[in-house]
């Protein structure tokens, strides 16, 4: 395969991959120091890309096991907070200005659930991922990933109603 | 009778002197290496042969580990010549590929990184020792050499590294670049 | 508001499709920030600020275009069957730093001189440097878990892979 078809196929998936990483690892250097790698590696690999059914799933799965077996490497607990990307944190603002206070707050959260929840929420709630590619890709049932959606879900909101108590004032 | 006793004598100091010319010879290319680009712009040239009685003086005064000790009883020379390739019309790493007799020494490492190029080699002495390292380094700026000789142990290097290995605790942390 | 509620149930058992969860996404949107459903309805926010968000670095292409093409490579003599290649710039550096400090001469008192300390200062700096490319294979090929493999595997090795960059062969055929 030619480096531009390479360009074509793999490049695109870059956010994607990239927001997964760093959702994982918690860090703007880190993730990209981790999908470059996983980019090496799936050229290294582009001549039995048409053996797969998705490229996606497959890039997907390479940058989930790059980022477990470094967070294993490392010894690092989910609950660790990188203040350095806390720092960093920005959101897109074109939309809800008002909101970023609690959209960092409802990112910390989700950074700190277990390894499996916040993947699987990251790969379904903002990734657009079917049950079935995600379970794929976590190596478990479909069972298993709502059980997981579930749990995260449900995390996720009990902490916000409990934790933050979050009213909006009326208008 | 006496020219004969004469040639016998001439021939004796010549075989002397060939085998004190070849013995030379093995680490003359290194050395005459050393002092053919000593001198010229851009160029620094470093001598270090501080003797064992300094070092383990030195080495006793700092407490340092036994193996360093050791190392440093043993080290006899460490010669380096730096080239800094905007003044320097040589380029020190290209110029020992071509002047020096790699047939004598054994590589160890050879590594090429964009710009920069690194080789390393050594003479293997008896019982797992070293007596000479070469170091050619080429980067973007400058080329240098190292050359360290010496009768050096490697399993006491392998501890030195561990000692000092241990203080970095980033070791195994993921570079940008 | 029962249709809200059907959906948030579904939604949080992890049984909603995707359909579902686009509808409800909708309906969030469209209630009343001081409803009860606050909560959800910034979760769903969240998560669509978060669909679009594109931080990685702009250069991020370029970068990995420049390491295809690169041809950089790293060759290393495991015959002695050392754990890790022996960095002996360093371990220099650090006895030239000792001596640096500790010089101590049986007759002479413990004075250098100005051209002396210079020579040990840039001895030490281009060993320093040295040392420094050499640990960096170190870590690569730490990276590669070499290090770590049995050596009777790196023996039948010549060409090993490419990773990161990098074309690794160990000597000694």
């Amino acid at each position: 395969m030619e480096i531009i078809e390479f360009k074509e196929k793999a490049l695109p998936l870059k956010n994607k991959l990239f927001r997964i990483a760093r959702r994982l690892l918690n860090s703007y250097e880190e993730a990209e120091d981790a999908l470059q790698e996983v980019y090496l590696k799936l050229w290294e690999k582009r001549d039995s890309f048409s053996e797969y059914k998705s490229i996606e799933a497959f890039a997907v799965t390479m940058i989930k096991n790059q980022c477990i077996d470094f967070l294993r490497k490392k010894s690092r607990t989910f609950s660790e907070i990188d203040e350095e990307s806390m720092s960093g944190f920005s959101i897109n603002p074109e939309k809800n200005f008002d909101n970023r206070e609690m959209f960092e707050k409802i990112n910390n959260i989700i950074n700190q659930l277990p390894e499996n929840q916040k993947l699987a929420m990251q790969m379904r709630d903002i990734e657009g991922f079917e049950i079935k590619e995600i379970a794929d890709i976590l190596q478990t049932s479909i069972g298993n990933v709502r059980v997981i959606l579930s749990r995260a879900r449900t995390e996720v909101r009990n902490i916000l109603i409990n934790k933050y108590k979050f009213n909006y004032e009326k208008n | 009778m006496f020219n004969k006793i004469l040639n016998i004598k001439r021939l004796a100091i010549l075989i002397l002197l060939s085998n004190f010319i070849v013995l030379s010879a093995q680490t003359n290319d290194v050395e005459s290496f050393f002092k053919k680009y000593s001198e010229g712009d851009g160029i620094t040239s470093m001598n270090f042969s501080p003797g064992p009685g300094a070092m383990e003086s030195a080495a006793n005064a700092s407490q340092a580990d036994k193996e360093v000790t050791e190392m440093m009883k043993n080290i006899k020379t460490v010669k380096i010549l730096t080239s800094k390739k905007s003044k320097a019309k040589v380029n020190l790493y290209d110029e020992a590929l071509k002047s020096v007799n790699f047939k004598d020494w054994e590589q160890y490492l050879e590594v090429k990184e964009d710009d920069k190029k690194v080789k390393m080699y050594y003479k293997p002495a008896d019982n797992k020792k070293v007596k000479e390292f070469l170091l050619i380094v080429s980067e973007e700026n400058e080329s240098s050499l190292i050359w360290i000789s010496g009768l050096i142990d490697l399993k006491d290097i392998s501890k030195i590294q561990s000692m000092m290995g241990k203080g970095d605790k980033n070791q195994t942390k993921y570079k940008t670049k | 508001m029962k249709k809200i509620d059907e959906l948030l149930e579904k939604y949080f058992k992890g049984e909603s499709s995707m359909e579902e969860e686009q509808i409800l996404m909708n309906l969030l949107a469209e209630a009343n920030s001081s409803d009860k459903y606050i909560n959800e309805k910034i979760m769903f926010e969240y998560f669509n600020s978060e669909k679009s968000r594109n931080d990685i670095s702009d250069d991020f292409d370029e970068k990995i275009l420049k390491a295809i093409n690169s041809n950089n490579t790293i060759r290393v003599d495991f015959r002695r069957k050392l754990h890790r290649i022996i960095n002996i710039a360093a371990v220099i550096a650090m006895i030239i730093g000792i001596y640096f400090f500790f010089p101590y001469n049986n007759e002479q008192s413990a004075q250098i001189s100005q051209e002396d300390y210079k020579g040990y200062v840039e001895t030490y700096n281009a060993l320093a440097k040295a040392s420094k490319y050499i640990n960096q294979v170190n870590q690569n090929l730490a990276k590669l878990e070499v290090i770590d493999e049995s050596l009777e595997q790196l023996d039948k090795m010549s060409y090993v892979e490419y990773y990161n960059n990098y074309v690794y062969e160990f000597l000694g055929e």
